[in-house]
């Protein structure tokens, strides 16, 4: 009778009370509600045009307005990027009388796998290649279209400057040089070059990877990389490093390879270094030689110290898990990040 | 025993409520401030429950526009009451523990002990706890438990049992006795 009884009183609240269950609400009887000593504050009522915001006559012309607005905002981007699709390369005079195949272009023409664009030193000209990206041709400068197909677009900048902003999957898009050749991995760049090889490449969003022969390096944005004739890449290098230390560089790289001459410049370079420089000797660190790379791996664990688990001996053999956790204190972006770069697609 | 105020049309108490009508509103508050009370205490301070049951009303009465389903109200409060409670540990993670024991009114021995059952209460897994001061702290019948929060007759009936049982398995061992 008691499982009964408690049972009805705990759920009705009410009739014969369970002994125990009256000593606790008799115990707890001071924390029940009463009714507030203070009535609720003035109540402010929702703005107007919050209640109209979740009212259904507001809500469905609210989304048909935002659907419009997207339709009106997309629809002539993306009738212009169908206008070229994947295997046609429309080239637009910008400036100046631009040159292709070695006739005039007055508005646009149409330039085919093979084509020749050339810019004297007043004009300037704009290549539409499919919906992979726009590449300027800059004045003084000589581009061929040496690949033109689906999945796979290639320029070849014989000489002058080109910049390119690219909407392409990493590895679709490349230009050749005299030199190395630039893999576009999702990212703007500008290349410059003259006939024999010397020149520039800047990177201003994502990645850009330079081969040449069996070598290659990827250059992060911000960073740049020097071209010159022969078979050896340049190390990348932030742009805002010191004078001293892109000086010393160059030397290291191109200069002259006796003893003496390596040593003065990585002496140099290490003096000057910032640890943002140390993405440098990381990529260094593949071609030092001997006592270069213990001066390298000292230096740089100076300026930017390696995170746990990596350690000296193994940076000195080149261990590349550790040299990349070792970038990780960089924080250089992994790959091109859409969510930040998406102004990248818009024309400059 | 408190009589159980629920209203007969609730959705049209909150359809006038959101068009501004305070009365309408004043109605509402008072069907639902007892479970609301009563959530609140399974989670805060007694000290800090009136403070914070203005700011749940206070936020219902803003929110009350974006309540899809009138007749709803009640789960919908209990919800902005479970989050008010979170916020109010969120902000006070600093500040010192406020004692049951103290803050509520009554003869000093009489309010350790209702303090130290709240205490057993608060420590019973959360389906339980708030259902039971919903039970013994406001009063309210399991029926009326079901009504306020929105939670189904065969739930509210489980919490309470099985949570009046393990109180009192804990209530058992804090006995000086053990309970033999």
């Amino acid at each position: 009778m008691a499982g009964i009884s408690e049972h009805d009183y705990l759920w009705e609240a009410v009739g014969e009370a369970d002994p125990e269950i009256a000593r606790l609400e008799q115990a707890l009887r001071n924390y029940r509600f009463r009714e507030p000593a203070r009535p609720l504050p003035a109540l402010v009522p929702a703005a107007k045009w919050q209640r109209m915001w979740w009212s259904r006559a507001f809500r469905i012309p609210a989304y048909a307005a935002a659907a419009a607005l997207l339709v009106f905002l997309v629809c002539p981007w993306a009738v212009r990027r169908m206008a070229y699709p994947g295997d046609h390369c429309g080239a637009y005079c910008m400036t100046g009388a631009p040159r292709v195949n070695g006739r005039a272009v007055v508005t646009s023409a149409e330039i085919g796998s093979g084509g020749v664009i050339e810019t004297d030193n007043a004009s300037e000209a704009e290549l539409r290649i499919g919906w992979v990206g726009r590449v300027k041709v800059l004045p003084d400068s000589r581009v061929r279209v040496a690949e033109l197909r689906r999945g796979r677009y290639r320029l070849a900048l014989e000489r002058g400057k080109i910049s390119a902003r690219t909407l392409a999957p990493p590895f679709t898009f490349a230009v050749d040089t005299p030199g190395p050749t630039a893999y576009d991995v999702g990212c703007a760049f500008t290349l410059e070059t003259d006939e024999h090889g010397s020149g520039l490449l800047r990177v201003t969003s994502g990645w850009v990877q330079l081969e040449l022969e069996a070598s290659e390096v990827m250059i992060p944005a911000g960073a740049a990389s020097l071209l010159r004739p022969g078979a050896t890449l340049g190390t990348p290098y932030f742009e805002d490093a010191p004078e001293a230390f892109r000086a010393a560089l160059e030397r290291l790289d191109f200069g002259a390879q006796d003893a003496a001459s390596r040593d003065a410049a990585l002496a140099e370079l290490l003096a000057a270094a910032r640890p943002r420089d140390v993405f440098s000797f990381m990529e260094l660190l593949r071609t030092a030689r001997g006592g270069e790379r213990r001066r390298l791996v000292d230096r740089g664990m100076e300026l930017l110290p390696p995170p746990p688990g990596v350690t000296r001996a193994g940076l000195l053999r080149g261990d590349e898990a550790m040299l990349h956790a070792w970038r990780g204190q960089l924080g250089i972006p992994e790959a091109k990040q859409w969510w930040l770069d998406w102004r990248d697609i818009l024309p400059q | 025993m408190p009589p159980d105020t629920a209203p007969p049309d609730v959705a049209g108490l909150v359809l006038a409520a959101r068009g501004g009508d305070h009365a309408a509103f004043q109605e509402i508050y008072r069907s639902y401030a007892r479970m609301v009370h009563g959530v609140l205490l399974a989670r805060v301070p007694y000290a800090a429950v009136e403070d914070l049951m203005q700011e749940v009303f206070l936020q219902a009465y803003r929110q009350l526009p974006r309540l899809r389903d009138p007749g709803a109200i009640g789960g919908w409060l209990a919800a902005i009451a479970r989050n008010a409670s979170r916020d109010f540990f969120r902000r006070s993670r600093e500040t010192a523990e406020l004692s049951d024991e103290h803050a509520a009114p009554g003869n000093p021995d009489a309010a350790a002990e209702a303090a130290g059952v709240l205490r057993l209460i608060r420590g019973l897994p959360e389906a339980y706890r708030e259902t039971l001061l919903l039970r013994l702290v406001e009063g309210m019948s399991g029926e009326e438990i079901s009504r306020r929060t929105g939670l189904s007759s065969g739930s509210v009936r489980v919490n309470l049992h099985r949570g009046m049982k393990l109180l009192r398995e804990r209530l058992e061992g804090r006995r000086p006795d053990g309970g033999n």
